[in-house]
């Protein structure tokens, strides 16, 4: 081994600006490193917010966007399954937990149908009394406190219902409930365990105070009460289309006379509409919605158009009419989503009908559905409910099942 | 930076680490979410459909009770809706064996056959199904013999045969008289036979229960022109492009027939629902207005009128 020489030795002197160079180098990469790295964090954080904002309050993404963004977006829903094996069902309703629906069948048994979430029947329930011979159990309607309301049109009754489907009370006239009825002729509210039914067929009401023999009175006029369609507005005032004989309008029940003492049923009626054809005038109503700013939508089954009235239920203008895309056969059950989105369902049409109803001019957005007996395809469709995650829930009648589409 | 966390980020490469870390913590958390999402909202079950339930439901009736003829015919008439026609006729003719005058089975056989493209098959089972029930006290609340003879005649026409389609669909025609379908297959079956006058009025007549039917109005443009009124096919082959939704063509052909034709109203009637389409509400009125002065009772045009006047306002 030979020994170094000094020169060899000696370290080579580093160039100062070359190093001072290098280390600005290095500080700019850590700086946008470091940058780097801070925006994926805040992109964990925003992505993590969003999974933890849905798995807690599903909604479509959409919906969780900014207002000015999400106001601009329109899309229709996509099937997603059937619950099938329904007798003709008309009507459905969904708690306000999204948890339970419910659908009433109008042929077979005519029973109404309670199924969990994900589709599994939970129980059936009918009002007492009634047999399938003796009872058509129509629209449904769930307020904030999940009662279930759903007429009869056989009965021309709406019956009350708790959330597990046991029976509260009916609404068998204008200003009459069971209750009110039962509290007249006994001179007293019936106590708990109180039974009572309407036998619309006899027109008399029985009904057994616990420990006492079934008693059987009369049943009150119910003249100028033939209640079809049931949805509820914001404010939970209960929207039913009565088909009285001339005078088919829209009766609105105020919110604190439904959820008060029903045996002291009083409520201050507003109603508007009267049969017929022509401007103001309905044939055969079978739904009624408000939008944000408080118009009446009506779907005037029988005219081809949904009527819009004023919050002071003027009459305004229809929906419908012509021969364009936007135009409606046979409209009936008909839903207002978040952002004032008119769904309508066209029942000869086969297709459910959406327009923006949010400015001053009905906007029509686009349709979904179609004739048929496949997946998403409908066969004479009659009602929709669409829940707070965006479920839009339809019952398909000649298919004999509840679809659900979601958004 | 200062102390343990600054020191973390002291380091380019240790950075580089940390950042590739989160990286993937990002990706694989918008994976989850994005697949928690599409299962929830969109993921569906494979589901049978309608038809399949039902069909399975025949299928296990039978299995039940193989002996059971009215179930056997019932799963005949599911595979016939299901639109398995070898299966129908498989059915149907097992139902023959037992009872040889079951009008029902003829009936399967005689559908199924015709849909199948064998029309020769189709036509004794039909025949004996239509001679069995025409006499019935009110044979046009008997949709299975409305449905017996629209498929004869469509039966005849596959054969080539439009003289012997024309009894049939017109007893199609007498015993339903808004089926627009036998209306068209009639017209189709006096196109045939070079009888135009008839062929025309049976494509007006099924065009006027669907304004929109694109084949009626292309045939009758084609009986127009054989007839030597190529004017009228104009008004024909306008309408045949509103069928499309093709509006701004329609206007155009409806308004050359209507310098051909000023006394022809259903040109008319015809140019009001183009407007409409094309968005031309005064002239639509307009159009309508004319339809009427030539036929006051033209559904078209009165219709039209009162559904454009709700627009405008008036």
């Amino acid at each position: 081994m030979t020994i170094p020489t000094p020169e060899e030795t000696t370290p080579i002197e580093p160039d100062v600006e070359e190093i001072i160079s290098q280390q600005v180098k290095d500080e700019r990469k850590r700086r946008w490193l470091l940058a780097l790295l801070i925006l994926l964090l805040l992109l964990i954080c925003c992505v993590g917010i969003l999974f933890y904002r849905y798995i807690t309050r599903p909604q479509p993404l959409p919906e969780i966007l900014p207002e000015p963004i999400a106001e601009q977006i329109y899309y229709p829903p996509t099937f997603k399954f059937a619950i099938t094996g329904i007798e003709q069902p008309l009507g459905v309703g969904v708690s306000p937990d999204g948890q339970r629906i419910y659908t009433t069948e109008t042929s077979g048994e005519r029973l109404i149908k309670m199924y969990d979430r994900d589709g599994n029947l939970i129980l059936s329930f009918a009002p007492p009394g009634t047999t399938s011979s003796n009872r058509i159990p129509s629209y449904i309607a769930v307020d904030a406190n999940g009662r279930v309301f759903v007429s009869d049109n056989y009965n021309n009754v709406i019956n009350i219902f708790d959330a597990d489907g046991k029976f509260i009370d009916s609404i068998i006239g204008r200003d009459m409930t069971l209750s009110k009825f039962v509290t007249r002729e006994t001179g007293s509210p019936p106590p708990p365990g109180t039974e009572f039914f309407y036998d619309n067929i006899n027109k008399v009401v029985v009904y057994q105070l616990p420990d006492e023999e079934m008693q059987v009175a009369h049943a009150p006029e119910n003249e100028g009460w033939l209640p079809l369609g049931l949805r509820f507005d914001p404010a939970g005032n209960l929207l039913v289309t009565n088909l009285e004989g001339g005078k088919h309008g829209v009766v609105v029940i105020p919110a604190e006379s439904l959820n008060g003492s029903l045996t002291e049923y009083a409520p201050q009626l507003k109603e508007f509409g009267a049969q017929g054809d022509g401007d103001g005038e309905l044939s055969f109503p079978n739904s009624a919605v408000t939008s944000s700013q408080g118009n009446f939508y009506v779907s005037d089954g029988n005219n081809s158009r949904v009527s819009v009235w004023s919050p002071g239920m003027q009459y305004q203008s229809v929906i419908g009419k012509g021969t364009a895309d936007s135009a409606l056969s046979l409209p009936r059950g008909v839903w207002m989503s978040g952002k004032d989105h008119l769904h309508i369902v066209d029942t000869v049409g086969q297709v459910v009908k959406v327009f923006d109803v949010s400015g001053a001019e009905p906007v029509f957005l686009y349709s979904f559905g179609e004739l048929g007996n496949e997946q998403g395809q409908f066969n004479f469709p009659s009602d929709i409910y669409i829940d707070d995650s965006g479920r839009v829930y339809i019952t398909d009648r000649e298919n004999g099942q509840v679809q659900i589409w979601s958004y | 930076m200062s102390g343990k966390f600054g020191s973390m980020f002291s380091g380019s490469n240790q950075l580089v680490r940390i950042i590739i870390l989160a990286g993937v913590l990002l990706v694989l958390l918008a994976v989850a979410f994005g697949s928690y999402y599409y299962f929830d909202r969109y993921y569906a079950p494979a589901q049978p459909e309608v038809q399949e339930m039902n069909v399975a439901q025949a299928e296990q009736a039978v299995r039940d009770d193989p002996q059971n003829v009215e179930s056997r015919l019932a799963l005949a008439e599911t595979y016939l809706f299901a639109g398995e026609f070898e299966d129908a006729i498989t059915q149907a003719n097992q139902v023959l064996a037992i009872e040889s005058e079951n009008q029902r089975a003829w009936l399967v056989v005689g559908v199924s056959s015709t849909n199948l493209g064998k029309p020769a098959d189709a036509i004794e089972p039909l025949t004996r199904f239509i001679n069995a029930r025409k006499d019935e006290e009110m044979p046009g609340l008997d949709r299975s013999l409305q449905a017996a003879a629209y498929y004869l005649g469509e039966s005849y026409l596959q054969l080539n045969q439009p003289q012997e389609a024309i009894e049939p669909l017109t007893q199609a025609v007498t015993w339903s008289m808004t089926d627009a379908d036998s209306m068209y297959k009639l017209g189709m079956a006096y196109l045939a036979v070079q009888d135009y006058p008839k062929a025309i009025a049976m494509f007006e007549a099924a065009t006027a229960f669907v304004p929109n039917y694109l084949e009626a109005y292309e045939a009758m443009a084609q009986a127009y022109d054989a007839d030597g009124k190529p004017e009228y096919g104009d008004y024909a082959r306008g309408m045949a492009a509103y069928a499309i939704k093709d509006y701004q063509a329609a206007v155009d052909l409806l308004l050359k027939a209507a310098q051909s034709l000023p006394d022809f109203p259903l040109v008319f009637g015809g140019l009001g629902l183009a407007y409409e389409g094309v968005g031309d509400l005064q002239a639509a009125l307009d159009a309508y207005h004319a339809a009427l002065r030539l036929d006051p009772n033209n559904f078209t045009a009165n219709t039209g009128i009162e559904r454009v006047s709700a627009l405008l306002g008036e």
